[in-house]
C-alpha cells in the first residue's frame, strides 16, 4: 500500500504551553482522528496511527513552528488536508502547514536540527542586558548535571546564534543544534551566562523556529 | 446580592504552574468547552447525522459539528451577570479523576444549555497546588474562567463514595467559604449535593444548602431554572432555599421534610447522549467515549445499592446506542468507545450493538470496551465480538462469593457451573488473563466460604488450563481481588454490621495463606477505610462534624489508598467521643427508624425486609426482566420497567 507522509506544521500557544509531550502527542493525533484524513495503522499487537513528532518540547515551552509527520494511506491534495485539520483544530494548537515530505526525507528529528528560541525577561537594565549578551557569547563550555552525573558541552558545537531584538532590552533570541550526542536547552545557556551575578527572571521561552541546519 | 463582577485570577494563578505536577490539570481549555455548548443552544451546530468516521470520502458529507473554544479571559460562558444564574460543578478529587466523570459530562451539558445559566467546571487541587494556593492566598477557582468559587451563585457537588466528607472540607476551606451550610451568608454560594452519596444524605448534611435525590437529569435543570428566576426576582437565601425544598427530589437540611421523592428520569431511552463532551488533555481515568447503554438492574444483588436505586431498567435502543458512538468518536477524536452500565451484557439488544459497532471499526484503530461481563459464555461471546482477534487485555468476572451458599444468600444467581462455563469460553476464545472479584466479610460469611474461594479459584484455574492448546498453558493468568463488603443504605442488607476490623483482617490473612496456584495473583483491599465507609453510608448528621475533625487532623483524598490514615479517623472519632468500630459493625433492627427512611421512590422498605429475611434463609428472587416480577415496589402508572423483551 503506497503511504504518503503528511507534514503539519503547527503551533503551541496559549493554556497549551502547559502540556507535556505526551499530551500534546494525544491532542494533535486526536486532532488527526476528527479531521477523518485517512491516517495510516500499524499493524501490530496495538494498533495504533503511524506518526512522528519533532523534538519534544518541555512543559511551559511555547513554540511558532512544530511539525508532526502522519502516514497516509491515500493523497489528499495538501490544500484539503489543511482545510479539513484547520477546521477541527484546538485553538491553543493551531495549524499553519501540510506538506507531503519527500520519500527519502529524514525523520523529523534529524530533519529539523536548528531550534531557534525566543526567552523574555523580566525588569533588566539595558547595560546589564547588553552585558548579558556579550557573557553568553563568551561563554566556551557548559557543565550540567545528566542523571546525577556532570556532561560538559562544547558550546561551539551547540550555538549558532545569539542576538538581541532591535530596541527591545527583555528578549534574547538563540539558535540551538541538536546533535546525536545531546541538546541544550536555552535557558541553561542563559544561566550559565548570568552565572551567579545577574538575577535573571524568564517570563516566556517560545521556539520561533525548527529547520535544517 | 450576588457578586458578578468577580475577576479572572488566571494571571495570578499562571505563574504558580512550572511549582507544580501536571500543570495541565489546571488550565482548563479544553476541546470542546462550554462556549461551544452556548453555540449549541443557540442552535449554531448542526450535528444529527450519523457522522462519518474515519473516512475521508465522507467528510464533505454532513461533517461533524465542530466548534472551537474561546482562549481563556474570552467569552467563555454568558458573561456572569445579574441576569444569569453563575453554577460551577464540582467533582471533589483532582482534575485526573473527576473530568471524565459521567454525572459531570451531563449535567455540564445540561447546565450549559439552559437559558439564563452559565456553567463552569472546578475539582479539587492536588496537595501540590493547594500548598501553592494557600501560601499565596489564593481561593480556589473555576477552571474555564478562573473567578473564585464564592462568587458564584451555586455550587454542584457530586458525592461518588463514602470517603468523600474530607476533600469537601478542603473543597471548601481552598474556596474561602464557610464549611457549614450555617455559616454562609447571602454573599455566598448555596451548595448542593447529588449523586450515589446522597441516597443516604444525613452524614453530610451540615456540610450542604440542599441535596438532589436520585438522578438529576431533570431535577437538576428544574432546580438550575428555579434558581434563575429567584436571582432575577432577588430573592434572599432563606426564599432560595424554600423554592428547593417545594422541588420534587430536593432535600433541604434546615427545613423540615417529611418526605423527599427520590427522582427517575423515565424518559431515559430518550435522553440525548452527550455527543461532544469536553476532552481533556491530561490522560484521565475513563479517557474513552461513554454511552451509558441502560440505567438501573434487576439482577438483585443484595449487596448493590447502584442496582436497588437505579431501578427500574430503561434501555437505549440498538440504534441510539450505535449512533452516539459513532457521532462521538468522529467529533471528539478519542479512539476508544465503551458501553456503560450496571451490567452491559444484560442490555436485550447487545449482540446487535456489538456486531454493528464491531463491523464498522473493522480494521480502524478504535477500541471498543464492554466494562462488565456476564459471568457465562454469553458474556465472553459478547466480549469476543468486539475485541476482534486482539485479546490482549484481561476479562472481568464477579462471582462475589466462593460457596454456592453464600451467592444464594446474596442473589448473585450464578451457579459453579456458570462460573467455570464462562471462564472456559474466555480462555478457549483466547483470552490469556482474567480477573475474579469476590468480597470479603458478606453476611453470615464463614471460614468454609473463604476457603471456598481458593478452591473455586483452583478450579478456574485448572478449567483454564484445559481449555487451552498444550503450548499456550505457560501464558494462563488469573487474578483475584477481594473487597471488604459495605452494608450500604437502601439495600436489603442495610440491616447487616459490618464484620470487625480484627476479624476482617483475620479473614484476608485466612484468604492470603490458602494455597493458590502459582499463576494466580491475589489482591486484597485494606479493611481500615472500608470501615470509614461503612460508617458514613449508614450514618446519621453527627457525622459532619467526625469529617471536619478528621480533615483538621490533616485527612483528606481519604479515597486514595496511600493517603488514608485510619489513625487520624480514630484520633478524630475520639476527640468527638465517637467510636468508629460501633457504628461500623452495628446492625439496625427492621422496624427501627433510619436516617434515610424518609426517601422514598426507590425499592420499598417492606421490600428490603423481605429481601434481607430471604438472604438469610438463601433464598434466591429472579431477575424481574426475565421472570416474575419480585415486587420491589418501584413500578407503578408513572413508573416502568421497560426491558420486556426477555419474558416469554
Amino acid at each position: 500500500m503506497a503511504e504518503f507522509r503528511l507534514r503539519i506544521g503547527f503551533a503551541k500557544t496559549g493554556a497549551a504551553l502547559w502540556l507535556s509531550h505526551l499530551e500534546l502527542v494525544r491532542a494533535m493525533e486526536r486532532c488527526v482522528r476528527r479531521s477523518g484524513l485517512p491516517y495510516a495503522i500499524s499493524q501490530g499487537f496495538n494498533p495504533h496511527m503511524k506518526h512522528s513528532f519533532s523534538a519534544a518540547l518541555p512543559v511551559g515551552t511555547a513554540s511558532l513552528g512544530e511539525y508532526m509527520d502522519v502516514e497516509l494511506v491515500s493523497l489528499v491534495k495538501p490544500a484539503e488536508a489543511l482545510m479539513a485539520l484547520r477546521a477541527v483544530e484546538h485553538y491553543c494548537l493551531p495549524i499553519h502547514t501540510a506538506e507531503y515530505a519527500q520519500k527519502d526525507e529524514a525523520s523529523l528529528q534529524v530533519a529539523f536540527n536548528k531550534a531557534s528560541y525566543c526567552i523574555e525577561l523580566a525588569d533588566m537594565k539595558h547595560d546589564e542586558y547588553a552585558d548579558l549578551l556579550k557573557r553568553l557569547l563568551a561563554l566556551t563550555e557548559i557543565t550540567v548535571l545528566k542523571k546525577g552525573k556532570p556532561k560538559t558541552y562544547d558550546l561551539n558545537h551547540y550555538l549558532v546564534d545569539a542576538w538581541a531584538s532591535p530596541g527591545n532590552h527583555t528578549a534574547l533570541h538563540l539558535s540551538l543544534l541538536s546533535r546525536p550526542e545531546g541538546s541544550l536547552r536555552p535557558e541553561v545557556i542563559l544561566h550559565a551566562a548570568a552565572d551567579s551575578d545577574y538575577e535573571i527572571s524568564i517570563t516566556s521561552i517560545t521556539r520561533t523556529a525548527l529547520e535544517q541546519a | 446580592m450576588i457578586n458578578s463582577q468577580s475577576q479572572s485570577l488566571w494571571p495570578h494563578i499562571e505563574p504558580l504552574l512550572p511549582r507544580v505536577e501536571k500543570p495541565s490539570r489546571y488550565i482548563g481549555s479544553e476541546y470542546c468547552t462550554s462556549s461551544a455548548r452556548a453555540q449549541a443552544a443557540s442552535g449554531n451546530t448542526g450535528g444529527g447525522a450519523d457522522c462519518p468516521s474515519n473516512n475521508w470520502a465522507g467528510l464533505d458529507g454532513g461533517g461533524s459539528p465542530v466548534i472551537d473554544a474561546h482562549p481563556r479571559g474570552q467569552l467563555t460562558t454568558p458573561v456572569p451577570s445579574s441576569e444569569h444564574l453563575d453554577v460551577a460543578l464540582i467533582y471533589p478529587d483532582i482534575y485526573d479523576i473527576g473530568a471524565s466523570n459521567q454525572a459531570l459530562v451531563i449535567l455540564y451539558d445540561l447546565a450549559c444549555r439552559l437559558p439564563g445559566v452559565g456553567a463552569e467546571r472546578a475539582f479539587l487541587p492536588w496537595l501540590d497546588m493547594a500548598a501553592v494556593l494557600r501560601e499565596r492566598e489564593l481561593p480556589l477557582c473555576s477552571l474555564e474562567s478562573a473567578r473564585p468559587l464564592k462568587d458564584f451563585d451555586l455550587l454542584g457537588i457530586t458525592l461518588p463514595h463514602e470517603l468523600v466528607a474530607t476533600n469537601l472540607c478542603e473543597l471548601f476551606d481552598l474556596a474561602h467559604i464557610p464549611l457549614l451550610a450555617t455559616g454562609r451568608g447571602e454573599d455566598l454560594p448555596l451548595v448542593i449535593g447529588g449523586g450515589p452519596v446522597a441516597n443516604n444524605p444525613a452524614p453530610l448534611s451540615g456540610f450542604f444548602d440542599a441535596f438532589c435525590i436520585g438522578e438529576g437529569e431533570e431535577a437538576f435543570a428544574d432546580a438550575l431554572m428555579a434558581l434563575a428566576r429567584a436571582k432575577r426576582l432577588n430573592k434572599s437565601r432563606p426564599e432560595r432555599l424554600r423554592i428547593l425544598a417545594d422541588l420534587p427530589g430536593f432535600y433541604v437540611p434546615s427545613i423540615k421534610q417529611d418526605k423527599v421523592q427520590r427522582q427517575i428520569v423515565q424518559a431515559f431511552a430518550n435522553y440525548p447522549v452527550v455527543i461532544d463532551p469536553i476532552l481533556p488533555f491530561v490522560d484521565v481515568s475513563q479517557d474513552r467515549f461513554s454511552v451509558e447503554i441502560f440505567r438501573g438492574c434487576t439482577r438483585g444483588c443484595r449487596f448493590c445499592a447502584a442496582g436497588m436505586v437505579g431501578r427500574p431498567v430503561r434501555e437505549r435502543s440498538a440504534d441510539v446506542i450505535v449512533q452516539a458512538v459513532t457521532q462521538g468518536l468522529a467529533t471528539t477524536g478519542l479512539s476508544e468507545a465503551s458501553l456503560n452500565s450496571l451490567s452491559s451484557t444484560d442490555h436485550s439488544q447487545i449482540a446487535q450493538v456489538l456486531r454493528r459497532l464491531a463491523h464498522r471499526y473493522l480494521g480502524s484503530d478504535t477500541k471498543i470496551s464492554l466494562p462488565s461481563q456476564r459471568m457465562d459464555s454469553f458474556g465472553v461471546s459478547m466480549a469476543a465480538l468486539v475485541c476482534g482477534s486482539q485479546k490482549k487485555g484481561s476479562l472481568t468476572f464477579a462471582p462475589e462469593a466462593g460457596t454456592q451458599r453464600l451467592r444464594d444468600v446474596i442473589n448473585k444467581n450464578i451457579t459453579e457451573d456458570d462460573i467455570l462455563g464462562a471462564i472456559c469460553a474466555a480462555y478457549e476464545a483466547g483470552w490469556r488473563r482474567t480477573k475474579l472479584y469476590f468480597m470479603l466479610g458478606l453476611p453470615t460469611e464463614t471460614d468454609e466460604d473463604i476457603e471456598a474461594i481458593v478452591e473455586l479459584a483452583n478450579k478456574a484455574y485448572n478449567a483454564a488450563k484445559d481449555a487451552v492448546e498444550d503450548n499456550e498453558r505457560a501464558k494462563v493468568r488469573m487474578s483475584i481481588s477481594a473487597a471488604v463488603f459495605v452494608p450500604k443504605a437502601h439495600t436489603p442488607f442495610q440491616f447487616c454490621g459490618q464484620v470487625p476490623q480484627e476479624e476482617l483482617n483475620r479473614r484476608v490473612h485466612l484468604l492470603k495463606s490458602a494455597r493458590l496456584h502459582k499463576g494466580i495473583d491475589l489482591h486484597w483491599h485494606d479493611p481500615s477505610s472500608s470501615m470509614i465507609e461503612a460508617v458514613f453510608s449508614r450514618g446519621d448528621a453527627s457525622l459532619t462534624a467526625l469529617g471536619i475533625q478528621a480533615w483538621k487532623l490533616g485527612a483528606r483524598f481519604d479515597a486514595w489508598s496511600e493517603q488514608f490514615d485510619l489513625a487520624i479517623w480514630e484520633e478524630a472519632a475520639s476527640a468527638l467521643g465517637m467510636d468508629l468500630a460501633s457504628l461500623a459493625e452495628r446492625s439496625l433492627g427492621l422496624e427501627e427508624p433510619l436516617p434515610w427512611d424518609f426517601i422514598t421512590g426507590g425499592v420499598s422498605k417492606e421490600f428490603l425486609v423481605r429481601e434481607y429475611q430471604h438472604s438469610l434463609a438463601a433464598v434466591l428472587t429472579p431477575d424481574c426482566t426475565r421472570a416474575t416480577c419480585g415486587s420491589c415496589g418501584v413500578c407503578n402508572d408513572d413508573v416502568l420497567t421497560e426491558v420486556v423483551a426477555y419474558r416469554g
